[in-house]
């Protein structure tokens, strides 16, 4: 898709500082601060749930009591208090709107100042949205045209009430509630997300999209993603985030699930750009997210691709569980770090079946005071026989105060297999420095186009709207950081 | 857990000081010894140590009366000898001059032992009970301006089934002066932790040769920590190939500039062995360089593992950090384990790393069927050559046939059962 004139100039108006910062006046409707059985019976009840999922919860939330908080990433802040968190706030308003002009028009206002003209959006890129709006999904666009297509792509709020043996099918298949310590407090609280469902031979016909928003203050938001491929389908899924600017520290910990069935395909693509902290590390988001996907069927194919500039802490890792013989799994990455920003972030591939392939291309830019972390595990189970991975991932420093770390865990158990694994460190090159500049660029359009020519492996992987926007991003994150 | 089993070694390494003072180095270094590592300890998740603590060991009381007599690989070399983790005078040769060898008294060693404590071994095992358990800490100091051309052999022998023995080495080399170590372990002990501290000075240059081969059912936890100063040169290679379970930790702080490391290592494991190869890097000035290449060659249910880790420090500007492992497997049952780790916090560096594992490549092996060798030809002569490569480049010439006669001991081994 070609990017049009209106897509540019709304990348042109983000501009040097967080734009994105400003809060909307909606009255929301929260539960009381902290977390108990009684929120999530709370949380469950205000959806009006089904008893299997709050007992789910519940099951979560006593793991969850019993688990510790992971400590061998390398990033570091300080203690979360996990009883000052509101863990549900919705808009009071509920909408249930046919389109778009029944929004409240302070939600679209906001939208407006973030640079997506929602009405716009709709025709120019042919994107359906389902704006994700602290915590409650506030409107979906062409899902009519969707369901056409037998596709479901709704609030995995309402697909507990509309398709409810599917969602309580797959829940928690690809990561269980007792997977790791924010994916158990995701699972007892989570408040939506979108529920994707592709039946068997559908190709999507268009890019689904999401844009996150976090926006009641104090509000964690815990969304919660599922995304089922039945065989010969293919989906492409779009993940966008911005929030406004805050002193409090905010929590975010999503859990991702993508499951894939007989040669099905699910691409995965997200730039993430929530509020950093400013220059000293104050305030910014801490983004704890679990992402994985099961490649269960026969040549089978999950592809994520990331571009992450936000977050003051990013504790991420999307994975694949390649399970189907000859299944595929691809780990596409940029992360960005400035200021005072900490990123750990990389990638598990799990290869069970046979001639399973992987490949992963991570790609970390630090500059300020960022600590930027590579952490990725490729392991080669004893059935996979015939089975490949390659991993790049290359780490830029600017500026003498940052660090980057590659941390890669390396497990092979079977002889008829190959792994390998390349990993490089350097900064900026004087020489290609000199030459931009020679030709009249300054150093920070400069450094952005050596960035962008670093990265660009990865860039070219994301769709055409969030190519430009992501390049633009990588720009604006790294501003300040020379000269 | 662990801590649920009751350890016995634990006791019976605090009884074997219990006649030091409370502020002897011993003392000291026995009050920290309070469990195994757990596996939940990042550097120890790959190689578990939970079955020693199911073990009935006890530190050894070295034999004086007790003698060896293997020979010297080498014309002219010096023959140090470890008995039961003691230094024997008795069984060794007399020094070349300029070189002497001493044993430290307490003073001393308490200094030995906090420069350990200063550094990333001081959780190690080896660092706490070695220190409580050892004979003696033994130094070897080569004078200022002396260059030593004939190799020192340092021999570790001895030793019995359920106990440990602790040799522990310091080597020091005076400014502009130059050697080269053989250092062979053919312990026959339960349990073997050799300590080593290297201390270069300026423009000092060291090679160093390790071949672990100790009995099949030995414990071999061995921990070396070196420093470097200005111009200095520190070349070492590993090769293990003995033991139940051998683990090397080397660790190696660059603390002046333009020193120049290469840690270079080869693992080979057949039936259930587990082989480690650790090391660490620090780069705390700048200016300087390192490399290492692991290769290791697997077969029967076997592990290997491979942890590097190279650090550079923020000041650490202008460094040059590279690593490379390669693994092979033979065997359906065998396990090979990496993690090349880079923590880099200066920004005018080159740093990389690269590891893989894999099987023979195809290619290559049709190559040289099609040529008329058998298949079982064929895999020895490419496994030879990945052996060979890396020796030629990591071993001094006089010293290379030996190393590769005794890795093809090692291949041997492998070979016998899977091709």
């Amino acid at each position: 898709m070609v990017a049009t004139q209106e897509t540019i100039d709304k990348v042109k108006e983000v501009s040097s500082t967080y734009k994105y910062g400003f809060v909307t006046d909606l009255e929301a409707e929260k539960a009381p601060l902290g977390l108990s059985e009684d929120i999530v019976k709370f949380i469950s009840h205000k959806k009006k749930e089904p008893k299997w999922l709050l007992e789910w919860r519940l099951k979560a939330y006593k793991k969850w009591l019993t688990m510790k908080e992971p400590n061998w990433a390398m990033v570091d802040f300080p203690k979360i208090n996990f009883q000052d968190i509101y863990y549900y706030s919705a808009p009071k308003t509920k909408p249930k709107l046919n389109s778009l002009d029944e929004v409240d028009p302070e939600l679209l206002k906001t939208y407006e100042k973030l640079g997506i003209p929602i009405k716009e959006q709709e025709v120019l890129a042919g994107v359906a949205v389902d704006y994700v709006f602290d915590s409650v999904s506030v409107a979906t666009t062409f899902r009519e045209k969707l369901a056409k297509e037998g596709i479901i792509f709704c609030p995995i709020s309402e697909a507990v009430h509309t398709h409810p043996s599917l969602v309580k099918k797959y829940i928690g298949t690809v990561i269980p509630i007792s997977d790791n310590y924010y994916a158990a407090l995701n699972s007892a609280v989570f408040t939506d997300g979108s529920f994707v469902f592709i039946p068997k031979g559908v190709k999507c016909p268009m890019e689904l999209s999401t844009y996150f928003r976090i926006n009641e203050q104090n509000s964690g938001q815990f969304e919660r993603t599922l995304i089922i491929a039945e065989d010969n389908t293919y989906v492409s899924y779009l993940e966008g985030c911005t929030a406004p600017q805050r002193d409090e520290n905010q929590l975010h910990a999503a859990v991702v699930e993508l499951v894939a069935m007989n040669n099905a395909e699910i691409k995965y693509s997200t730039v993430q750009n929530w509020y950093p902290g400013d220059k000293d590390g104050k305030g910014g988001i801490y983004n704890f997210v679990t992402k994985r996907g099961n490649c269960l069927g026969k040549k089978s194919k999950i592809s994520w691709t990331q571009v992450e500039t936000g977050s003051a802490i990013t504790w991420k890792y999307p994975s694949c569980v390649l399970k189907g013989d000859d299944s595929v799994g691809e780990f596409y990455s940029v992360a960005v770090a400035n200021n005072a920003q900490q990123a750990d972030t990389g990638t598990k591939m799990i290869h069970i079946g046979k001639n399973t392939k992987s490949t992963i291309i991570s790609k970390g830019i630090s500059a300020g005071k960022a600590q930027n972390t590579y952490r990725g595990q490729v392991q080669i189970q004893k059935n996979a026989k015939g089975s490949r991975n390659f991993t790049q991932c290359d780490s830029l420093l600017i500026g003498d105060k940052c660090g980057a770390h590659t941390v890669p865990y390396i497990n092979q158990f079977t002889p008829n297999a190959r792994i390998e694994h390349e990993a490089t460190t350097s900064k900026i090159s004087e020489d290609q420095l000199f030459y931009c500049l020679q030709r009249g660029l300054d150093t920070e359009q400069a450094t952005s186009l050596i960035v962008n020519g670093f990265c660009k492996e990865v860039m070219k992987e994301l769709p055409m709207e969030f190519a430009v926007e992501a390049q633009k991003l990588i720009g604006i994150s790294l501003e300040g950081s020379v000269g | 857990m662990l801590h649920d089993v009751k350890d016995n070694y634990i006791n019976s390494v605090k009884n074997h000081v219990s006649q030091f003072e409370e502020n002897s180095f011993r003392k000291l270094a026995s009050n920290d010894f309070k469990s195994w590592p757990s596996p939940r300890e990042e550097t120890w998740r790959l190689s578990r140590l939970g079955v020693l603590s199911r073990k009935e060991i006890t530190p050894i009381i070295p034999d004086f009366k007790k003698t060896f007599s293997s020979k010297s690989q080498f014309n002219g070399s010096t023959i140090i000898r470890f008995v039961d983790g003691a230094f024997r005078k008795d069984l060794s040769s007399k020094l070349p001059s300029g070189s002497f060898l001493n044993i430290l008294g307490e003073e001393e060693s308490l200094k030995c032992f906090h420069k350990f404590k200063d550094s990333n071994l001081k959780d190690h095992p080896s660092t706490n009970v070695s220190f409580s358990c050892t004979p003696s800490i033994v130094k070897l100091t080569v004078e200022k301006d002396v260059n030593i051309r004939n190799f020192f052999e340092i021999i570790y022998e001895g030793g019995e089934d359920n106990l440990s023995v602790h040799p522990a080495l310091y080597i020091e080399l005076k400014d502009n002066s130059s050697i080269t170590i053989i250092e062979r372990f053919n312990h026959l002990s339960s349990l073997i932790m050799p300590l080593q501290l290297i201390e270069l000075k300026k423009s000092a240059s060291m090679d160093s040769l390790k071949i672990f081969s100790d009995n099949q059912k030995s414990y071999n936890l061995s921990a070396n920590c070196t420093f470097l100063s200005d111009k200095s040169n520190y070349n070492s290679f590993s090769l293990i190939k003995g033991g139940i379970f051998t683990r090397s930790e080397t660790h190696a702080y660059l603390k002046g500039e333009n020193c120049n490391l290469n840690l270079n290592g080869v693992y080979l494991s057949s039936k259930n062995q587990h082989h480690d190869l650790t090391t660490a890097i620090y780069h705390d000035v700048p200016n300087c360089t390192s490399k290492q290449i692991v290769r290791g060659v697997l077969g029967g249910k076997s592990t290997g593992v491979f942890q590097g880790k190279v650090r550079v420090a923020p000041d650490a500007q202008k460094t040059d950090g590279q690593q490379m492992s390669r693994a092979i497997l033979l065997s359906e049952n065998a396990i090979a384990n990496a993690k090349p780790e880079l923590e880099i916090y200066a920004d005018d560096v080159v740093c990389a790393h690269g590891a893989t594992v894999g099987e023979i490549d195809d290619e290559q092996l049709f190559y040289l069927k099609s040529r008329g060798f058998s298949e079982t030809k064929a895999k020895q002569i490419l496994i030879t050559a990945f052996l060979k490569d890396i020796i030629n480049v990591s071993v001094e010439e006089s010293a290379q046939n030996f190393v590769f006669k005794e890795a093809e001991l090692g291949l041997s081994e492998i070979i016998s059962e899977e091709i």
